[in-house]
């Protein structure tokens, strides 16, 4: 079977997409380890990020396979694709103001590594869902699509943000590639196994063309409607030089 | 102060002249406060602010599992370390300044902060960190520049 998917380059490219789900979807992860790994001691600091990541890849192909097997029962793909035009349009928007009451970062190696995981889980749900209609029913895609983004989550995080900052439209493309992978999803959906059987199979382009204009036109048009927040200062302060006091 | 009379200098008579200085740890920052040193020893006294932008964390799932203390922390300390070494060279110098640490894309929060503050001025290197990350990046002076319409002085 990945002979055939190999030699018509679909592989690959289900490859690119998972790799680019992985990216815009996981950049802030990386935020998080930093984050709950923040008040350990020095020595500590690596191992709980190795750990973390450790854990949190494990999980991740775990929820995967499970998404893998729901995907095949029928209108669950019809379902996942609704959540994810949802989700591309989400990610179009200017940073959501969520203040849950969190907990502060651990300052011991069980609960940073703890913390990473369980932020992972949830956080990647979306992540999970995209790359399961990308993959359209093959693990070792999944898998091979992970190994090669975790590193750049974790170690190239500063300079995809950076790439989003300066390029807002990488964010848009990747909203479309979400709304993409819906519309294929949804044609492909066990439930409309018998509809689809009488369409020509060209049928998953316009419909995967839909999904993507439909994410990007509904998202940058919310985006438009949003109000800037406040800018946000952090620290602030003033040194008096010798010509301040003078003054 | 005799020389240019125009509205901007009558608007803002009777304070100093703000200036805005913008910094990412790179060598054209570096020249930018070389710039902004010389000017402090100019006739007009200006009213220096240094400013560091780091981009916020921008997932809503990420803040339900840090508090906001601790990501509004580890922006300081991010920005802090940036700003230090020029701090430094300010306080060497004996200048008198503000800074601040702000969250948010990096040229839309200068020339918002810039416009909210009521900057006269703006000084920040052409170019931000080198080699290849600049290469892919393009200019974020560029991008302040297009948002201001005060002048904005982009040092080599």
């Amino acid at each position: 079977m990945h002979e055939v998917a190999l030699a018509d380059g679909g592989f690959w490219v289900a490859v690119l997409q998972i790799i680019a789900i992985d990216i815009l979807l996981g950049g802030d992860n990386a935020v998080v380890i930093a984050l709950a790994c923040r008040r350990l001691p020095e020595k500590q600091r690596n191992q709980g990020i190795l750990w973390g990541v450790f854990g949190a890849i494990a999980l991740r192909l775990t929820l995967i396979f499970f998404a893998l097997q729901l995907l095949t029962l029928p209108f669950l793909k019809v379902a996942g694709a609704l959540l994810l035009l949802w989700i591309g349009v989400k990610l179009l928007q200017p940073e959501p103001e969520v203040h849950a009451d969190a907990v502060d970062a651990p300052s011991h190696l069980f609960g940073a590594v703890k913390t990473i995981v369980i932020a992972d889980a949830v956080m990647s749900l979306d992540n999970v869902i995209a790359v399961a209609g990308a993959a359209d029913g093959d693990i070792l895609l999944v898998a091979f699509g992970i190994m090669v983004s975790i590193p750049i989550i974790v170690w190239g995080s500063k300079l995809v943000l950076m790439l989003m900052d300066r390029f807002p439209f990488i964010i848009t493309l990747g909203g479309g590639l979400l709304g993409w992978i819906a519309g294929e999803m949804l044609v492909t959906d066990a439930a409309l196994a018998g509809v689809m059987h009488h369409l020509p199979h060209w049928v998953h382009y316009p419909a995967a063309a839909c999904g993507a204009l439909f994410v990007i036109v509904q998202g940058t048009r919310l985006a438009r409607r949003a109000r800037p927040a406040p800018l946000e200062e952090v620290a602030s302060g003033r040194h008096d030089g010798e010509r301040g006091r003078h003054g | 102060m005799a020389k240019s009379r125009n509205k901007a200098d009558k608007r803002r008579a009777g304070r100093m002249t703000k200036v805005l200085l913008p910094v990412d740890g790179s060598a054209f920052s570096d020249r930018a406060l070389d710039h902004v040193l010389a000017m402090t020893q100019g006739e007009e006294p200006i009213e220096v602010h240094l400013l560091s932008v780091q981009l916020p964390v921008d997932s809503g799932h990420a803040r339900m599992f840090v508090s906001d203390d601790d990501i509004a922390a580890y922006h300081r300390d991010e920005g802090m370390a940036v700003l230090k070494p020029y701090m430094a060279r300010l306080d060497a110098a004996g200048v008198a300044y503000n800074w601040h640490v702000l969250v948010g894309h990096v040229a839309q929060t200068i020339a918002r902060f810039a416009k909210e503050q009521k900057f006269d001025q703006v000084v920040m290197g052409t170019h931000g960190r080198s080699g290849v990350t600049q290469l892919l990046m393009g200019s974020v002076a560029q991008n302040v520049v297009r948002r201001l319409k005060i002048p904005v002085a982009l040092v080599k």
